[in-house]
C-alpha cells in the first residue's frame, strides 16, 4: 500500500465571487522511501499539492491519505496535532526566528512534546550533527550564511523524527554550492534514513537528486518519470 | 528552552518598541495607583471619622455662613443626661505665614473640650494642661511642626485669610504624635478676643462638633438639634462627620470623583496605544505564525502565546509603575501636599498590578485572535 494516496483531488480558491481552480482531480501515489520532486510552471499547483499533503489546507473534493491518517476528515486540532508527528517542513526562506538561537529554533518543535529538557538538548543536538551544524547551535539567524540558516531549517524538520519532510524551493535562494549542499542533504536523509521527500523546485538541476519527478501543468498531472528518465531528458 | 523563554525572546526582538509600550502602560498605571490611592485614603478617612461619634452642626445653609457662640449652651441642654460628651466650636482661620501660600489648616477651637471632642489625637494631660493656660497656645500635628521646622516653645505669626484678616501670634504649646495632616488648632477665646478688637464683633462658629457617648446618642443628635432649631434665626444642619468632610470637599470641586474618573480613562489610554503595539507586532510575525502553525502549533497555543506576550508586557508596565513609588512609600515618610502622609495600599497595588495585566490582555486579545484564525495556506503563499 503506498504511503500517499491522492484519488480525485480538486482545489478551488475563491476570491469573493471568483472561483479560481487549482488542482483539478488529481490521482498520486507516493511510496514511502520516495524522494519526490514536484515541478511544473507557476501556478500550476505545485505549492498548494504540498500543502495538501501536509495537512496545511484542505481540499475541495476528492481524499488524501498519508500512512493512516484520512486528512481530508479530520478536524483542524487533530491535522495539527498529526502534522507536529508526522511531517517536517522546509521553506524556501528558512522561516527561523530570528530572535532564537540556531539551537532554540531546532527545539522549537519539541516543546510541543511532553520530553525532559535533557532529552530535548540531545535531539537537538542529534539534528544539528545530522547537518553538520553542532557548532553552530549557539549563533543566531543573523550570524549564519543561507545555506546555513536552511540547514538549520532542515535541522527543525528533523529533530521530532517524522516520517515525512515536505520542502517548498528548498534551495531557491541559495547560491550554487550551498544548494548542492542542501541537495546533498536531503539525498542522504532519504538513503541513509529512508525519509519520504516530497520537494518543489523549479530547478531541473535540483530535481535530478530526487528518485522521482512529477510535472503538473494547470492542475493536472503532465509527466511522472523516475529519476533514470528524467535524467535522460537533463 | 520553554514557551516561556520564546514569550521573552519575541519580548526583547524590537527593544526600544517594548520599552515604549511599557513605559505607556506604566506611566496611566502610576496615575491610576496614585488616583486610587488619594481615593482609597478620602474614604478610609470618612469611615474613620464615623466611628469617632462626632456630629457635626453647623448654619443650615452653609458651614461657611457662621453660627453664634452660645448655640453652644443651647445645644449642651437640649441633650438627654449622658447623650452628649462634649460640644467643640470651630472657626476656620485660615491662616498663612507672611509671604507664604497657604499650606495648611488652621481653625480656632475651644480650650475646654477640644481635647474631648478629638479624643484620637490622645492629648496628654500636660499638654492640654499648656493649651488651657497660654492664650496665645497652639497645637500642630507632627507634619505641619516636621515640615514647617516647628517646635514646641516656637512662636508663630500667622495672618487670617477671613476679613479682616487679623494678623495673631501664637505660641506652640504641644505637637500631639496622633494628630493627623497638616492641621494648626489654637484658642477660641483668644480669637474672639482679637476680632473683637479689631471688629467690635464676636467671632462667628462655622462648626459646633458634639461628641456623642454612643450610636444611639448619635442618631438622637442627627435629628433633635435640627429639630430644635427649626424656624429660628439660626436654622442648622447636622451631619455625621463623613458626610460633612465628603461635602466639604465636594465644595472645591468634585477632585475626588474627578480624579479617579482620569485615573479610570488614563487606564483605556494605556490599551489603546499597547493595542496600537501589539497589532504592529502581530502583523510584522505573521509569517512566525504561519511557521509555528505549521510546525504543529495549535490555533489555541498561538492565542495563548500571544494573550501572555500581552500580559506579560502589562505586568512590567504595572510593577514598573507601582513598586518603586509602593516601597517609597512603605520605606520613608512619604507625603503630597494637602494629602499628607501617603502609602500605596496592599490592595490599590494588587488592583494596579491586574489593572496593567488586564490592559496587556485586552490589547492582545485582537492580535490574538487573529493570529488565531489564521489560514496557515493562505498566510505562507503570501510570504512564499
Amino acid at each position: 500500500m503506498a504511503y500517499i494516496e491522492l484519488q480525485g483531488v480538486h482545489k478551488v480558491y475563491r476570491k469573493r465571487n471568483l472561483e479560481v481552480p487549482v488542482l483539478a482531480g488529481l490521482s498520486i501515489s507516493i511510496q514511502a522511501g520516495e524522494f519526490v520532486a514536484l515541478m511544473g510552471p507557476s501556478g500550476s499547483g505545485k505549492t498548494t499539492l504540498l500543502n495538501l499533503i501536509g495537512g496545511l489546507d484542505s481540499p475541495t473534493r476528492g481524499t488524501i491519505r498519508v500512512g493512516d491518517a484520512q486528512l481530508e476528515q479530520m478536524p483542524e486540532r487533530e491535522l495539527t496535532a498529526w502534522r507536529s508527528q508526522h511531517v517536517g517542513f522546509i521553506f524556501q526562506m528558512y522561516h527561523l526566528l530570528p530572535v532564537l538561537t540556531a539551537a532554540q529554533n531546532v527545539e522549537l518543535p519539541l516543546l510541543l512534546f511532553k520530553m525532559a529538557a535533557s532529552e530535548r538538548r540531545e535531539r537537538v543536538q542529534l539534528a544539528l550533527s545530522v547537518v553538520g551544524l553542532e557548532d553552530r547551535s549557539d549563533h543566531r539567524p543573523s550570524q549564519l550564511s543561507g545555506g546555513q540558516e536552511q540547514r538549520v531549517a532542515i535541522a527543525r524538520a528533523l529533530v521530532t523524527d517524522p516520517q515525512m519532510l515536505l520542502a517548498d524551493e528548498p534551495t531557491g535562494d541559495l547560491d550554487a554550492t550551498s544548494a548542492a549542499s542542501v541537495l546533498h542533504l536531503l539525498e542522504r536523509l532519504n538513503s541513509e534514513f529512508n525519509k519520504t521527500i516530497i520537494m518543489v523546485t523549479h530547478d531541473p538541476k535540483a530535481a535530478s537528486h530526487a528518485t522521482r519527478q512529477l510535472h503538473l501543468e494547470k492542475g493536472e498531472l503532465f509527466a511522472d518519470k523516475p529519476r533514470e528518465a528524467a535524467m535522460v531528458e537533463y | 528552552m520553554t514557551r516561556t523563554t520564546v514569550l521573552i525572546k519575541n519580548l526583547t526582538r524590537n527593544r526600544l518598541r517594548t520599552t515604549l509600550t511599557v513605559l505607556a502602560i506604566a506611566l496611566p498605571m502610576f496615575v491610576f495607583t496614585m488616583a486610587r490611592t488619594m481615593v482609597e485614603q478620602v474614604h478610609e478617612m470618612l469611615a474613620e471619622s464615623d466611628l469617632k461619634l462626632r456630629v457635626a452642626v453647623h448654619q443650615k445653609l452653609s458651614f461657611t455662613s457662621p453660627l453664634p457662640q452660645r448655640i453652644r449652651e443651647e445645644i449642651e441642654g437640649l441633650a438627654p443626661e449622658g447623650y452628649i460628651t462634649a460640644v467643640c466650636r470651630t472657626s476656620w482661620f485660615g491662616g498663612r505665614i507672611e509671604g507664604k501660600p497657604a499650606a495648611f489648616a488652621s481653625m480656632a477651637v475651644d480650650r475646654d473640650t477640644f481635647a474631648k471632642v478629638y479624643a484620637e489625637f490622645e492629648i496628654t494631660p500636660a499638654e492640654n494642661e499648656r493649651f488651657q493656660e497660654e492664650r496665645r497656645a497652639a497645637m500642630v500635628s507632627p507634619e505641619l511642626a516636621k515640615s514647617q521646622n516647628w517646635k514646641v516653645g516656637d512662636r508663630v505669626t500667622l495672618t487670617g485669610s477671613l476679613p479682616p484678616n487679623p494678623k495673631m501670634e501664637f505660641v506652640i504649646v504641644a505637637i500631639p504624635p496622633k494628630m493627623s495632616r497638616q492641621w494648626f488648632y489654637f484658642a477660641m477665646d483668644y480669637y474672639d478676643e482679637t476680632l473683637r478688637k479689631l471688629t467690635g464683633s464676636p467671632a462667628g462658629v462655622n462648626n459646633f462638633w458634639v461628641k456623642c457617648s454612643s450610636p444611639e446618642a448619635r442618631q438622637w443628635a442627627l435629628t433633635a438639634i435640627d429639630k430644635h432649631f427649626a424656624s429660628s434665626e439660626n436654622e442648622t444642619r447636622t451631619e455625621l462627620e463623613s458626610t460633612f468632610f465628603a461635602q466639604f470637599m465636594k465644595s472645591g470641586g468634585d477632585w475626588v470623583g474627578l480624579t479617579w474618573n482620569v485615573g479610570r480613562l488614563i487606564v483605556l489610554v494605556a490599551v489603546a496605544v499597547a493595542f496600537n503595539t501589539m497589532s504592529m507586532s502581530f502583523r510584522e510575525r505573521t509569517r512566525e505564525i504561519a511557521v509555528l502553525r505549521t510546525l504543529g502549533f495549535s490555533a489555541g497555543k498561538i492565542v495563548r502565546m500571544v494573550l501572555s506576550e500581552g500580559v506579560l508586557l502589562g505586568l512590567i508596565g504595572g510593577l514598573i509603575a507601582v513598586g518603586p513609588i509602593y516601597a517609597l512609600t512603605h520605606l520613608t515618610e512619604f507625603s503630597i501636599p494637602r494629602m499628607g502622609t501617603m502609602q500605596i495600599p496592599n490592595q490599590t497595588a494588587a488592583i494596579a498590578l491586574a489593572v496593567a495585566c488586564l490592559c496587556g490582555l485586552l490589547a492582545a486579545l485582537v492580535p490574538a485572535l487573529m493570529a488565531g484564525r489564521l489560514k496557515v495556506a493562505t498566510a505562507l503563499r503570501k510570504v512564499v
